[in-house]
Parts: structure tokens; sequence; C-alpha cells
């Protein structure tokens, strides 16, 4: 379980980023939001690469601050901290995999199903792959290791529907707490079983099940029978369980509610 | 037990295009001309003291070109190593160690090379071997000085996270080369006391005492060479003294580099895409 309370971030002590954030993740979840809603620099700040403003994280009671030179808490797909040496990408695939205690073998073997074979990691470099070939090295290391906590930061950003489809398989397959940050709704239908929670303007709304979340209404104002309310500068939206408004699985894409926000 | 990351740095250092063209080859250029150009007018008795004073000079070059590149390399590496110490079997001490333990061993190679490639160019061009006297001498000095080179970087880097300013972490990264050039006007300019102070003039003073086992000149090497050509007392730089003063700046540098480490609050990377 990893338990997020009152976390603030901010960039070189201006404006907040991250606004006071507790939340709970206890199974997968899906972090929705769109671009610049903070989802990344929440990622950063668990990782312990962004300094906090305020705020603890712990992983099963264990605060997070405190640990040092440990593995199997957290691993995340951030190209950021996989910059660790200028080497090809199969040397920096093993070197990751051994300080990580990940497995290769299995790294490899993702990689391969995704079309990345050894001959051509050893030629390239992390910064000579195209966005999407980054985007899949960095997935299968996080699949590799026994973190229990699974950070990926839009990993389907630059795959093709059929590489979409494989890693959603080995999302499902995997055993550890993954929390997944997308501003693409479509995965929605996808995932059930999981939760869904909301990122806006640095703060988190949520969480509900995926599944309950598809049977939802939407309605353009706080309601206080609402599961959810979201409250923005411009906009309060409340989902809700009663048959009024417009059912959210109507909107297919969530991209019209974050067009709204 | 060591890690990959200890084995796959030294690699990277040596393989590095940058360290290879700005590290290597320009500095071979310069070997070339140093045989080939500046040594037409010294006497076969003095060459010795040119070898050893070419050698001091380039390695200084040639170390504050490398150290252009591991500066930055290092720099780009600050958010994985953060990562790294806190999530991986790498905490920050084994970090220290294995990056400290792989840099000083690719500036012991590094030095290795640009020393056999002048020797070598020499023996090509004068059909002798110009070896130090003081072999045991010159390759503890050289360690010595990889270490200051190695606490000169990480200053450099930890500088640029602590104060927070991403925008010079280019211009303090070329400050080692700016820095070693100071040492090359030695050739003409005479330091006084400054050459115990100036760490790169240092590391030359040094380097030409174990080579030649004969004392460095304060500065003005040409004027000083000809003073001696001509039986005058050139003016001498106590080397025990640049020793212990190069000793003294990896100590000072080291506390420094401490206190950067446990005082800094570290740069996000957002700081850094809005700079």
């Amino acid at each position: 379980m990893l338990r997020v309370e009152g976390l603030s971030v901010s960039y070189g002590g201006k404006e907040l980023v991250l606004k006071n954030v507790t939340i709970t993740f206890d199974r997968k979840t899906l972090l929705l939001g769109p671009n610049g809603a903070g989802k990344t620099t929440f990622f950063r700040a668990i990782c312990g690469i962004t300094p906090k403003v305020s705020g603890k994280i712990y992983l099963d009671g264990v605060d997070l601050d405190m640990v040092s030179g440990k593995t199997g808490y957290v691993v995340a797909n951030l190209p950021e901290i996989h910059n660790l040496l200028y080497v090809d990408a199969y040397t920096l695939l093993e070197v990751y995999m051994d300080l990580l205690e990940g497995d290769t073998y299995r790294a490899l073997e993702i990689l391969e199903l995704f079309g990345l074979r050894e001959s051509f990691l050893k030629k390239a470099k992390l910064h000579t792959m195209s966005a999407g070939q980054r985007k899949i090295f960095l997935n299968a290391i996080v699949l590799s290791t026994k973190a229990r906590v699974k950070l990926l930061d839009e990993p389907f950003e630059q795959l093709d529907p059929a590489k979409k489809s494989l890693l959603i398989e080995l999302l499902e397959k995997d055993y550890s707490l993954i929390i997944l940050s997308t501003h693409e709704t479509w995965l929605i239908e996808k995932l059930s079983g999981w939760d869904a929670a909301f990122m806006f303007e640095g703060q988190i709304h949520g969480k509900i099940s995926v599944d309950k979340l598809l049977g939802l209404y939407v309605v353009y104002e706080a309601d206080p029978n609402a599961v959810l309310t979201i409250r923005t500068q411009r906009v309060v939206i409340s989902l809700v369980e009663e048959p009024k408004g417009r059912k959210l699985e109507d909107f297919m894409s969530l991209d019209y509610i974050y067009k709204l926000m | 037990m060591l890690s990959k990351y200890f084995r796959s740095l030294i690699r990277s250092y040596l393989l590095n295009p940058y360290v290879i063209f700005w590290g290597v080859l320009f500095i071979l250029f310069w070997e070339v001309m140093s045989i080939y150009v500046f040594t037409q007018n010294v006497e076969k008795a003095y060459m010795l003291y040119s070898i050893a004073s070419f050698y001091g000079q380039l390695l200084i070059i040639g170390l504050g070109s490398v150290a252009v590149t591991l500066i930055q390399s290092m720099y780009i590496a600050s958010f994985s190593i953060r990562y790294i110490t806190k999530y991986s079997r790498l905490g920050p001490k084994q970090f220290m160690a294995e990056n400290f333990l792989a840099t000083i061993i690719f500036l012991l190679i590094y030095s290795a090379i640009i020393w056999v490639l002048l020797v070598g160019l020499a023996c090509i061009r004068f059909g002798e071997w110009y070896l130090p006297k003081n072999v045991l001498g010159i390759t503890l000095s050289t360690v010595i000085i990889a270490i200051f080179m190695y606490v000169f970087m990480m200053f450099m880097t930890y500088i640029i996270i602590f104060l927070r300013v991403p925008k010079f972490a280019s211009f303090i990264s070329f400050l080692p080369l700016m820095l070693s050039f100071v040492s090359y006007a030695s050739w003409w300019i005479d330091f006084d006391e400054l050459a115990y102070i100036v760490p790169f003039n240092l590391i030359s003073n040094i380097i030409f005492y174990y080579y030649t086992d004969s004392k460095p000149f304060t500065g003005a090497i040409i004027e000083n060479f000809i003073k001696m050509s001509m039986g005058q007392q050139p003016s001498y730089a106590d080397p025990i003294l640049s020793m212990l003063s190069l000793v003294i700046w990896i100590i000072l540098l080291s506390a420094i580099n401490y206190l950067l480490i446990k005082k800094s609050k570290g740069i996000s990377y957002e700081e850094l895409r809005i700079v």
C-alpha cells in the first residue's frame, strides 16, 4: 500500500505544482489528467528526484524518506532516472538490472516481444532511439524488476495499437502495485479491476474503481450526492450515480471533460 | 562487490567521443607540435626538462578538457544518481566509492595514454626514450593529481546543484579547461609565491620534479631555461611544498564537497526545463 500525505512540490520555491496531495493506493490505479496537471511531477516526487516542499510518502508503513540504497521499493519509466551512463542500450539495461536486482532475461524477452532485438540494443543509445522505442525500453526495465510500486508515466505514448494491446496484457499479469499516469482515456474501458484517480491543477481527486466509473453520470455543478466532485479554477463537475446529466461512458473519451477544466 | 556500474563507467569514459577528440586527439596535436616544432632550439642536454614540461602542461590541459565532459556527464546523470542511490542496491556510500574509483582509474589510464604518446613521439624524433627519473614518484604524484581532479570536478558539479544555477552549468563545466590555461601561461609568466597556490601550476611543478629529479621553476619556464643555460640562478619552486599544497587543496575541496552534499536540496527536473 502506498500512502501519500500532504505532498506539496514547487519549482524553485515558486508556485506550488503539487498542492497538498493526499491519497492511498492499494491496487493498480490509473492516474488520469490532462497534460500539465502534475502527474509526472507526482511520480518524480515519489522517486525522490524532485525536492518536496512538504509531505510524506509511505510504502507498507515505511517512510520513503528513510529509504537509501534499497531495492524492491519504487521503479519508474521516467527517462531522467535512466541517464546514469553514456553507453549503448544493452549495457545500460544490464547496469540497471544489476542495480535494481531485476531480471535481464525477462527484460530482453519483453523487448523482443516489442520488436527490439539484442543486436539493435547493442548498437543504439537511449537518446538515438525513437520516442516509441525509448518508451518500450523504459517500460521493459520497469516490468522486469520486482519493485513493489511501479510508476508508469504515459507508457502507451508513441506505441502502435498492437503494442498497446500487448502492453495491457503485460500490465494485467504484473502483481506489483502499478500506478499508470495517462491523459489517454480509452484505457478506462480496457482496465477493469483497476482504480482510477484524477489529477487537475496539481490536486488529486478520487479514487473510484474503473468499473464503477463507467456507470457514472456527469453534471456540471456541485451535487451533494456525488461520488466524486472535482473543483478547478474554471469549473465544478460532479460524477453521480443517479441517471442525470450525461453518462460518462457516452463521452467515449474524457478529453471533453479535460477541455472544460 | 563492485556493481556493473563501476566497469561500465570506465568504459563509458574511455569510449566517450568528446574524450577521444578533445582529450586525446587534440592533445596529440599539441604533442606533435611540442616535439617537432617547439623543441627545435632546445639543446639535447635539456631535452628531458622540455619533455617533462610538455608532459606536465599538456596533461593539465588534457585533464581540463576531459573534466568538461566528466562534469557534464555527472550533471546530466544527477537525477539518475539521486534515484539510484535511493532505490537501487547502490547506496550513497557505495556509489561514491565506485564513482571515485572508476574515475581515478580512468584518469590514470588517460594520463598514461598522454605520456606514452609524448614519449613515443620524442623517441621517433630523437631516437631516445625520455623516461622519468623517479618512476615511483611520478606514479604516486599522478595518483594524487587524479584525486585532485576528481574532487575539483565534484566541486564544480555540486556547486551548480547547491546554488541551484543550472543555467551556469555549461560555463562552470568549462572552468577546469580555462584554469588549465593559467598553468600554460607559466611558460612566459613567473608566478612567484602564487605558484604554490594555483592548483594547476602545482600539478605541472610536481610532474616536472619527479620526471627530472630537478626542482621546477616558479614560472617563466622559457626565461629560466635561458638563465640555466647561461649559468645564472633561475627561480625555483619547492616541490615538497607544491605537493603539500596540492594535498591541502584535496582536503579543502573534499570538506567543501561534503558540506555541499549535506546542505544541497537538489534541483528539480522541472527547474531545468524552465531554464
